[in-house]
This record gives structure tokens, sequence and C-alpha cells, in this order.
């Protein structure tokens, strides 16, 4: 259907500190199989979800819980997918709720008419080991990276969505010295932040053309900080916090540094929405970028984005591009990482995050994972291949 | 000087170099200007790929070549000068060299693209002479000054004179018998009328005359005929957009266009002419706009900026830009007395506003040179008041040791920029 998905979506909040020690300050709320983004000029940034099952047992109580972690993501459009018939009573429920239940012959039926054209033509996007695979990697990843991870995969989605664009910069500089561009999983992180980075853009896109979008940098400034109100709350906060410093600093000879309201990489932000919002055609597509290029290139050894899609924008590649860089020169990660994605992207020696042992494919090897992805499509697996049970 | 107008300079150079037809690798020119030229050549090639994103290496070159001015011999250092900046990344070259495909990365801000190639300036180490040559021509942008006064070692003078003459960027005129220097780059519509002109008006008033109007163009022109104003405005040396008054007296407004691409001021001299009714109709609004006075002028234009939207729904906006509607730059929309008006949507009505937005914000039509003028707000203005990043970095390296750092994570952390958790 031409968006970009994301499996396995965690829900959790912050809560209280607990006593006993080591643990982390979490809880837990549930985890969503597919969600998938859109962006597009007239809609703004539209979300999808899908539940996907292979039992048919309580289907009516899933079509209530479905509901309800749609109106979290704001999502316009809900799938339920099972791999047994659904039974009557459910699916009237689901109707009555705006959910789409789907047996296999409705899910078959619903990819047939959508087509393949926005399919990869080379790799093995779709198989059904994709998640296990990325989650093979990440297990790789140091313990220095557990409060990052807690991050991605859950608070992101809770947090109010402007906060995003400086706490994903903050989280990932906090694990900066563990980035290290001979890592693989280092890579996979980084693209996934980028992936979440830009859905933030997204946002703030929407954002700036309700607030003005004649008068960018003004509009970003009120996005990050939050508001009017909060500007002037964080301005208040700035006086106070330098006359404490000032009262501290008093008997030494250092001086007051200046409180700044925005972070200091807010004129590359300003650079970065300019740039996606005049580029807002693109926008899905650079989420597509960076999703396959994470899953299929670095993780699977297998095919580039340019061999997948030979036709596709090149603006959307260059956009992917220009979030990985902002985050590295935001959060002071190697910039290196933003050499081999743009490596990875393109096919070239070097966009291998496995020693650089590229692995040639020939134009009938890259036809028959095509091939192979198609059929994936057609096996329907599309839906069903997030989880079990 | 302040950060950036080392580059902008240069870029002045550049452009004065290639309309000026002179030959730029050899002579005078070619053994002195080096550092100068390329870092203006970077500057022009800069402002004319920003926000294009990906571009064709062999279409960029003959770009280079036909429109900017940049030798193909020269293409590969000043796209090298770009790399180093990062303002162009993921260059991707043939098994030859040649540049296939590049990624554009140029700072949508204008301030920081220049303050950045001002780096890149130094690093390419000018000449003694060249570096004066900038400060005389950065100098000479604020107005004419007689020879003794630029601040230039009395033992270079003749030198970097010698060079701005070669390079058609100083001249020097004898006016009651005093040498006077003067940049044709900063001369508007008839550079060959300046000595004339100077040779009739106080040297100091016009100096004056043309700082204030730098800090504020579209200065109110209230004095008679012996106003010098007026007469820059005479002699063409300024320009005068008019409007009428509440009381029906129309009102000359002082605008020094300078720091234009010469097919402004000739192909494109509609589109100058639209930039300046709307500063001298803004700055009408400022002072006689009828029951209330226009408080925010950019912001005013930045809305007129939106074609979508309606603005200036006010008694006075018939009368006060009515000329604008002449010119078909505006539509009046509404009924009674309070009409709005809406920007006709065309590319030079939108480049007319931003050129009177540089005007207001600026004090020169700097982003004119860019290929695309819609820049966000920029940290320099006419008057100076200017804070780089880099000068924000000074004080910082010397605050070392435990109480910075306590400062700083106090302050990420009271901005709600650490992680929560």
């Amino acid at each position: 259907m031409g968006a970009s998905t994301r499996l396995n979506v965690k829900l959790g909040s912050l809560a209280a500190p607990r006593l006993s020690k080591g643990r982390a300050a979490t809880d837990e709320w549930t985890d969503l199989d597919v969600l998938a983004v859109q962006y597009s000029s007239l809609a703004n940034t539209t979300y999808a979800i899908a539940d996907c099952k292979t039992t048919k047992a309580r289907a009516a109580e899933r079509v209530f819980w479905v509901r309800g972690v749609a109106d979290l993501f704001g999502a316009t459009t809900i799938y339920m997918a099972r791999e047994a018939d659904l039974a009557p009573n459910a699916r009237q429920l689901a109707v009555r709720l705006n959910v789409a239940a789907l047996d296999p012959g409705d899910r078959a039926r619903l990819l047939e008419h959508c087509g393949t054209a926005a399919l990869p033509i080379a790799g093995d996007f779709f198989t059904a080991d994709r998640q296990a695979r990325m989650d093979s990697i990440l297990s790789g990843a140091p313990v220095a990276l557990d409060k990052l991870g807690r991050y991605r995969r859950a608070f992101y989605w809770v947090f109010p969505r402007y906060r995003n664009l400086t706490q994903l910069p903050a989280y990932l500089e906090e694990a900066s010295r563990v980035f290290n561009p001979s890592d693989r999983w280092a890579h996979l992180v980084l693209l996934d932040l980028a992936w979440l980075y830009l859905v933030s853009v997204c946002h703030a896109i929407d954002q700036i053309t309700r607030l003005q979008l004649a008068s960018m940098a003004q509009s970003l400034r009120q996005t990050v900080v939050g508001g009017e109100q909060e500007m002037r709350e964080k301005q208040l906060l700035a006086e106070k916090l330098k006359l404490v410093m000032n009262a501290v600093a008093a008997d030494s000879r250092e001086s007051v540094p200046d409180v700044p309201l925005l972070p200091a990489y807010f004129d590359d932000l300003v650079d970065l929405v300019s740039r996606a919002a005049a580029r807002r055609s693109v926008l899905t597509e650079a989420l597509r970028v960076l999703e396959f290029t994470a899953t299929e290139t670095l993780a699977a050894g297998s095919v580039s984005w340019r061999e997948a899609f030979p036709h596709a924008d090149p603006h959307a590649a260059k956009l992917a591009s220009d979030v990985v860089r902002f985050l590295t020169r935001a959060a002071k990660v190697a910039s290196s990482f933003v050499n081999v994605f743009d490596d990875a992207v393109a096919g070239r020696e070097g966009g291998r995050s496995d020693g650089g042992a590229r692995v040639e494919t020939t134009p009938a090897d890259t036809s028959a994972r095509g091939a192979r992805g198609r059929e994936a499509v057609r096996d329907n697996r599309l839906f069903g291949d997030a989880s079990q049970g | 000087m302040n950060l950036g107008y080392r580059s902008l300079r240069a870029h002045d150079v550049h452009q004065g170099l290639q309309f000026a037809g002179i030959d730029r690798s050899s002579g005078i020119v070619g053994q002195q200007l080096e550092a100068t030229q390329y870092i203006g050549m970077a500057a022009a090639l800069a402002t004319a790929i920003k926000g294009i994103d990906v571009i064709d290496g062999a279409q960029l070159k003959q770009v280079a070549d036909y429109q900017l001015d940049i030798p193909t011999f020269g293409f590969d250092r000043v796209v090298g000068i770009l790399e180093e900046l990062e303002y162009v990344r993921n260059v991707t070259r043939d098994s030859a060299g040649r540049i296939r495909q590049l990624y554009e990365t140029v700072p949508e801000n204008f301030s920081r693209l220049y303050e950045s190639l001002d780096e890149a300036y130094a690093r390419h180490d000018p000449g003694e002479i060249e570096s004066s040559l900038i400060t005389t021509i950065d100098d000479l942008s604020r107005g004419p000054r007689p020879v003794g006064d630029l601040d230039i070692d009395p033992h270079a003078r003749s030198a970097v004179l010698e060079l701005g003459d070669a390079a058609e960027a100083i001249k020097v005129v004898t006016i009651r018998g005093e040498p006077v220097a003067h940049s044709p780059y900063f001369a508007y519509e008839h550079p060959e009328l300046v000595s004339d002109a100077l040779s009739e008006l106080d040297l100091a008033q016009v100096r004056a005359a043309f700082e204030r109007v730098r800090g504020h163009q579209g200065e109110r022109v209230g004095g008679g005929p012996n106003d010098v104003l007026n007469q820059l405005i005479a002699a063409g040396l300024m320009a005068g957009p008019s409007v009428a008054n509440p009381n029906g007296i129309v009102v000359p407004f002082a605008v020094a266009p300078y720091g234009l691409p010469p097919d402004l001021l000739t192909v494109r001299k509609g589109l100058l002419d639209k930039a300046m009714a709307i500063l001298a109709s803004v700055r009408m609004g400022e002072t006689e706009g009828g029951l209330t006075n226009l408080v925010y002028p950019q912001a005013f234009l930045r809305g007129l900026r939106d074609s979508d939207r309606v603005v200036g729904r006010h008694s006075s906006t018939q009368r006060q830009y009515s000329v604008l509607r002449q010119m078909g730059i505006v539509r009046f929309v509404g009924s009674g007395e309070r009409k709005g008006m809406q920007l006709i949507d065309t590319d030079d009505n939108k480049a007319a506003v931003d050129i009177a937005l540089d005007f207001l914000k600026f004090g020169e039509a700097t982003k004119t040179k860019q290929a695309r003028a819609d820049a966000a707000d920029a940290t320099i203005d006419a008057a100076g008041n200017y804070r780089s990043p880099i000068q924000a970095i000074r004080p910082a390296r010397r605050r070392a040791g435990q109480v910075r750092m306590t400062f700083a994570d106090l302050i990420e952390s009271a901005m709600g920029r650490r992680p929560v958790e």
C-alpha cells in the first residue's frame, strides 16, 4: 500500500521509581503487531495499525482492544487480521468500531486490489523472519544501550510528539560513546532512530503548516519548545537559572554561560525540517528507504534500495540521508555512519556493516529475490508474519 | 568586518569580474586574487544549488561554466571547498574522477552560509593585498570615502587600489582636488555618473546619507531640493519610489538597492521596481498609516508572501497600497471600507516580496544572490546586531572546569533536553 511500517511496537509508560535496585522505572501496557505510517500533503501524517493473530479466540474482545490502541496513536485505519474465519458477532462489532476484520480470504483480496507496484523488485523484504533477524543482531548491543532501547521501543510513542524532537537526540547523545561504526547493531539502531525522528519531523511539518509556514524558523521554535506559553515559561526559567548561577559563581572568576531556550542543533533542525517540508511528496518514501536499508541491506546483507526500487525518486534517499546526518551531528555520533548509509542505499562497496564483504548479486539473483518478495505478498504474509498466538 | 562579510564581498568580486568580462586567470587579478576568486566562486555555486538536494554532476559543471563563470579547470576545486564545508556530500565520481552526482546540504540560513565560507576563506590564506581589498570594498559599500581615510596600510595603498581598479571593484575620482574612492558594485543604475554627482555634493553628507539608508532602507525623504537624499535620487545614486500619504501628497522613500545581481538592474528591472514599491508602501504604513500605523512590517510582508492569506484589513489599505494594485502585485479583497489585500500568485510577485523583505532585514539585497530566496530568519541585520555561533563558542571555551559542566547539565535538564528516564 506504499506505507512505511514498524513491527512489534511496545507501548508503556514511565512509572514511579521502584524500590528494588536495578529495575527500570517503567510499566509496559501492551504491544502492537504492525504500525504503518504514511504522509500525504492533503491528509498530513496518518497511521494505520494491524493486530495479527493466528487464533480466533476472543476476537470480540480484541476488537475493543485494537480500537483503544488506535485511539492512542490517532490511527485512522485499523485492521484485525486472523488466520481463521472470524465469527459474525466479531465482524459486526468490528464494523461498528470502524475496524476492518480480515480473514485469509479478505487479506488475499485486499492485497490483490492494492497491487504490487509499491513493492521491491528484489530482496526478501517480506520474509517471516524479518523481525527475528533484526532482534538477533540487536541482541549484541551493550547493556549501556538499554535506556535508549526502552525509549526507542516504547516511550517514543507515549511522549508528547513535540518532545521527541529534543528527547531523541538527547537519548542518543547519552549513549553515543558506545556507537562504533564497526558494529552492525549500531547502524540498525541509528537507522531505527532516524526513522522515528523522521516521523517526528512529519508531525513538526504538520504543526508548522498550522502555525505559520512562511516563517519556518519561528514556527519551528514554537513547535520545539511546545507553544507560546511554554516559550514564556522557559524564558522565565532561564532568567531564574541565570540568577541562581550568578549567585553560585559570585565567588569565582568563572563567567556564567547563557541559557539558550533552544538546543545547540536548532539551526541544523531548521535546515532539515525546511528540506523535508519542501519535499513532502517523498516523505513516506524516505521512511521506507530507512526501513528497507536497515532490515534488508544492513541486517540481511541483501539488496540495496536502489536495486530493489530502481525507479524510486532519488530525493527520498537524499532526505533519509539528511536525517541520519542530522542525528550524527546533533548527538555527536561518528559521521562515518552517514557514509555507510549512503553506500548501502546506493549498493556501493562499503555499504555493508558485515565487514564490507559484499555478496555480489547478478540481475538474475535480484529478480529471483524480487519474485520471492512478491510471492510473500501473494502468500498473504504481509499481515500474517508478525506474531503467533 | 562582521563574520560572513568577507565571503559576501568575495562573492561580489566574483560577480563583478564576471559581468565586467575580465580575464580572471592572468595579470594582477589572476596573481593576487586567487583565494578571493575561489571563495567567490564557491559562494556563487552554493547559492545557485541551494535547495536542489540531488544534483547531476555533468549538468552542474555546465551551469557553473556558462552561468556562474566558474571555469572548467577550477570546478573540482570549488566543489572541494563546498565538500570541505559539507555544503555538498556523497559526491560520487566515475573512474576518470568526473563528478557523477552529489547531495546538496547548503544551510537554509543565509548568515550561516557566509559565516562558514568566511572560515574557508581564512583557511585559503588570502594575501595581504587581497585581504585589504575585501576590507576596502566592504567599507565602500557604505558610501564613497576620501582615499586618505581608507583603512589601508599606506605602503600597500597603491597596490590595493591598482588591484581594485583592475578588478573593476574600486574606482578613484578627483573631487575638488582630493582623490575619492568608490565602488561601482554599489552604485545604482548609472555608476558612470558617480563622479559628477560627488563633485556637486559634500562627501561627508553623502556618506552619512548612504549609511542612514543602508541602516533603514525606505528612509522617508522629507527635505526640499537641497536635501542630500533628494540630490542622490536625482543623480541616480539612489532610488526614490513614491507613495501618496493620507493628505494626497506624494512622498518619496530613499532606497539604496545595492548588492543586486546585474540582471535585476537590466532585464529584470520590473521585478526590482515592484520590490521597491512594496517597500515604499510598507514604510508609508509605518509612519502615515491612517488610523493606526503598521508596527511589524516584516511580519506583514511574510503574511503577504503567503498568497492564500488576506492581510491588512484596514481603512487605509486601498489608498496606501493602490500603487501595488496598479502594478499587478496585489488584489483588494472584501467589501466596504475595510478591504484587505492578497498577493497575486506569480513567481515574480513572490520574488519581489522577498527582495523587499531582504531590504528590511539586511539593508541590502543579499539573498537575491541565492537561487531560491526563501531562507529562514537570518541573524545579521543592517545595524550589525549580530551574534554568530562562533562568537558564542569563544566565551564558552574560557569557562573550563567543574562549574561549567554543572551549569551545562543544569541548563539542559531545566530546559527539558535531557532524557526523562
